[in-house]
């Protein structure tokens, strides 16, 4: 029982990921209605650039910058390189196949997916990276509260994680742009008479989603401080669950089914068993899609985005 | 809706089975040396090449282990043929990297069997793979040395072709847990595993030497090798409070991001390991000092003080660069052991016989290897003696605090 309170700060962390990259899954969803398995390697890719910022800057185990400015760089150049990687995969992956039939996009997911995961390891090779964040983040900084830790790492996820999520919701909801997403995700063919740049809008799409898969891919690395160029297919799977467990296509949806995700994962391990995480949190995913597909936020038609 | 979410995820989840973690990588396999032009003198001369299987990780997480393994092949393989190689040729490395794959440890073995010139298999670095490549193997009578495969039941098999140059875990488990017990004064255990061959089984001898010592408050748990948050584990773990955690983890990278994780958790137990995080890289250097006391046992002495080994750590860094890494003397003492076989073995209508191999390496009496130790093989193919050595991570290396003589099984 006493680690009860531990678990939740461990669930929130883990939650705030899956959410961040959940985001990416149930924008392009609700707007194009097709899964971008490739999302998670987009992911992936952040945190190699993340990691790549970092290394060049630490010379000889010290920061050739402050540490706020370096945390910085590493979100600024990975949110960059996804971003631009979205923008890529949409146009020449997805967009000559938008009118296919359905399993065409899925299929073109799937390859953009190895494509990523394996440039990555034709160029970085396949053996894990340790990320050395100990002169970034050093150990020390943590708070302890009646024995439970909360590590400034982990404050740092929760905040810039808040943070972007308060800032696409804001975006979405209350832009103009925000409305001709939303527009197009609802019909686009009407929202392209109202003289919505369509082809622009799901571009964009595409580009916000990427953005916040980087920026969980650094704020991950910081945390698991190890990464392989596969990881991105387990927190694809875990993100796509988020997104079904709070609605897919709904972008508070996807924040609230990152956060239960993550949190029924850590009480599921500290309660039931250790070794049945991923077995706990897609049990869940087919019991959500036999009795409520559309999700805990879902409506049965809902607005998407 | 339903319907095409359903069927979506019908797609992945077939989809998921068969995308493995990580493809195949298609063996590497040297150039078959161009023949040589007979010359009819003294000595038999072989009339094809001779080839060695080499088989580890080479690739994948565990690619720095297997990086060593095969530099120390190199290193041994070259060193004879210097020598003027075995019976007129020199002797070739035909590389088989199994990622610690069972399945594709097996697609090795195969592509080892089928190649007739191949006259002996050097590895699978890890027990699992171990397990899937010796009933292959046996069928063609091709032998086996494994450097660091320490897995007990792997002798029990009744493969002929099994050898080994390291202690098994049935004496690697008994020195951890004793130690513990009696050196550290552990009165609780916590036990994690990444639920492989060779951790699982390793944790089941700790855990049973703990028994028979008295010890009650055991409890095991199991992570996966592609996990990277262990705070869910560790919080667990906390709440056990014991005095001592075991992680019987194949990466030492792995075992070392646990170790940082463990520190932020603020778990107060200390971290003892098995023979494959005795690894500097790994557990000490990707620790940033999270690892600092923790504890390791090896199956093998520090190779750096054994004075045979001295010719060996001087050749290897000014070869690679870098200090020999963890199985890298056991590898070369195999090798070395398998050309020597080879060498006695003799030729048979100009080709080395498999069998013939077979038994000369079986035969190896008193080897004197660069380990410190004279090298016999059992009935069962495991090493005569041997010994279990226990380091501490101080500062930026392993200390030995500890050796246990082991008696033969």
């Amino acid at each position: 029982m006493a680690q009860i309170p531990q678990q939740l700060v461990n669930g929130i962390t883990l939650g705030c990921i899956y959410g961040l990259i959940a985001l990416g899954y149930s924008m392009v969803y609700g707007i194009l209605e097709i899964l971008n398995f490739a999302h998670g390697d987009v992911f992936m890719v952040g945190a190699y650039v993340g990691w790549g910022v970092l290394s060049a800057l630490l010379v000889g185990g010290v920061l050739a910058a402050p540490a706020a400015v370096v945390f910085a760089l590493m979100m600024l150049a990975s949110m960059t390189v996804c971003g631009l990687i979205g923008l890529a995969m949409e146009y020449l992956a997805y967009r000559p196949l938008r009118s296919a039939p359905r399993l065409a996009p899925l299929l073109a997911a799937l390859g953009v997916s190895l494509i990523l995961e394996y440039a990555v390891a034709i160029l970085l090779g396949t053996k894990p990276k340790i990320i050395l964040v100990e002169p970034l983040l050093p150990s020390s900084l943590q708070v302890d509260i009646a024995g439970t830790t909360i590590s400034f790492v982990r404050i740092l996820i929760v905040a810039v994680s808040v943070l972007l999520m308060f800032a696409l919701d804001r975006l979405v909801n209350s832009t103009r742009l925000g409305r001709a997403i939303r527009a197009t995700a609802q019909d686009r063919e009407a929202a392209q008479y109202m003289g919505i740049n369509t082809d622009r809008i799901i571009s964009l799409t595409f580009f916000l989603g990427a953005i916040l898969a980087g920026a969980g891919g650094v704020l991950v690395s910081l945390f698991y401080t190890q990464l392989d160029f596969v990881m991105g297919w387990t927190a694809g799977l875990k993100a796509f669950t988020a997104a079904v467990l709070g609605g897919i296509g709904n972008i508070r949806g996807a924040m609230l089914g990152g956060l239960l995700l993550g949190l029924v994962e850590s009480f599921g391990m500290a309660f039931i068993s250790s070794s049945y995480r991923d077995v706990i949190a897609f049990a869940i995913l087919i019991l959500l899609l036999i009795f409520r597909p559309q999700g805990v936020l879902g409506e049965s038609l809902p607005e998407k985005v | 809706m339903r319907l095409k979410i359903a069927s979506i995820v019908a797609a992945l989840v077939a989809l998921s089975a068969c995308v493995p973690a990580a493809t195949p990588t298609p063996l590497a396999t040297q150039s078959p040396a161009t023949a040589s032009s007979p010359a009819p003198t003294q000595p038999p001369k072989a009339a094809g090449p001779i080839k060695i299987g080499v088989e580890g990780p080479f690739s994948g997480q565990l690619a720095t282990y297997g990086q060593d393994f095969l530099n120390a092949a190199k290193l041994a393989v070259d060193e004879w043929n210097k020598k003027g190689g075995l019976y007129g040729v020199q002797i070739e490395i035909v590389e088989g990297d199994d990622q610690a794959d069972p399945a594709q440890a097996a697609r090795v073995a195969e592509k080892f069997v089928s190649d007739p010139s191949v006259v002996g298999v050097i590895g699978p670095m890890t027990s699992g793979a171990t397990n899937s490549v010796l009933p292959i193997l046996e069928r063609a009578s091709l032998v086996l040395i494994t450097p660091s495969a320490t897995n007990p039941d792997l002798a029990k098999k009744g493969f002929k072709t099994f050898h080994r140059v390291c202690p098994t875990d049935a004496d690697q488990g008994p020195a951890l847990a004793n130690f513990v017990v009696k050196d550290l004064g552990a009165k609780s255990v916590d036990i994690v595993d990444d639920k492989s061959t060779y951790a699982v089984g390793l944790g089941d001898q700790v855990e049973k030497t703990l028994k028979d010592l008295g010890i009650t408050k055991i409890q095991r748990y199991s992570i996966t090798p592609e996990d990277k948050d262990f705070s869910a584990l560790l919080t667990k773990v906390k709440a056990d409070d014991p005095d001592i955690l075991f992680t019987f983890i194949t990466s030492s990278d792995q075992a070392a991001a646990l170790a940082k994780q463990k520190r932020s958790l603020g778990v107060r137990a200390t971290q003892v390991g098995g023979d494959g995080l005795y690894d500097v890289r790994g557990f000490i250097q990707g620790a940033e000092g999270a690892t600092e006391g923790a504890y390791v046992s090896f199956i093998g002495p520090d190779i750096q003080s054994v004075p045979q080994a001295k010719e060996f750590v001087t050749a290897y860094k000014s070869r690679f660069g870098s200090d020999p890494g963890t199985f890298a003397a056991q590898t070369y003492v195999a090798l070395n052991i398998l050309l020597e076989g080879i060498k006695k073995a003799g030729l048979q209508d100009g080709k080395v016989d498999r069998k013939a191999v077979l038994e000369a390496v079986h035969g190896t009496k008193d080897y004197q290897s660069i380990l410190g130790i004279p090298i016999t093989f059992t009935q069962e193919g495991n090493l005569a003696g041997g010994t279990i050595f226990m380091f501490q991570v101080k500062g930026d290396r392993f200390v030995q605090v500890k050796s246990v003589s082991v008696g033969s099984k």
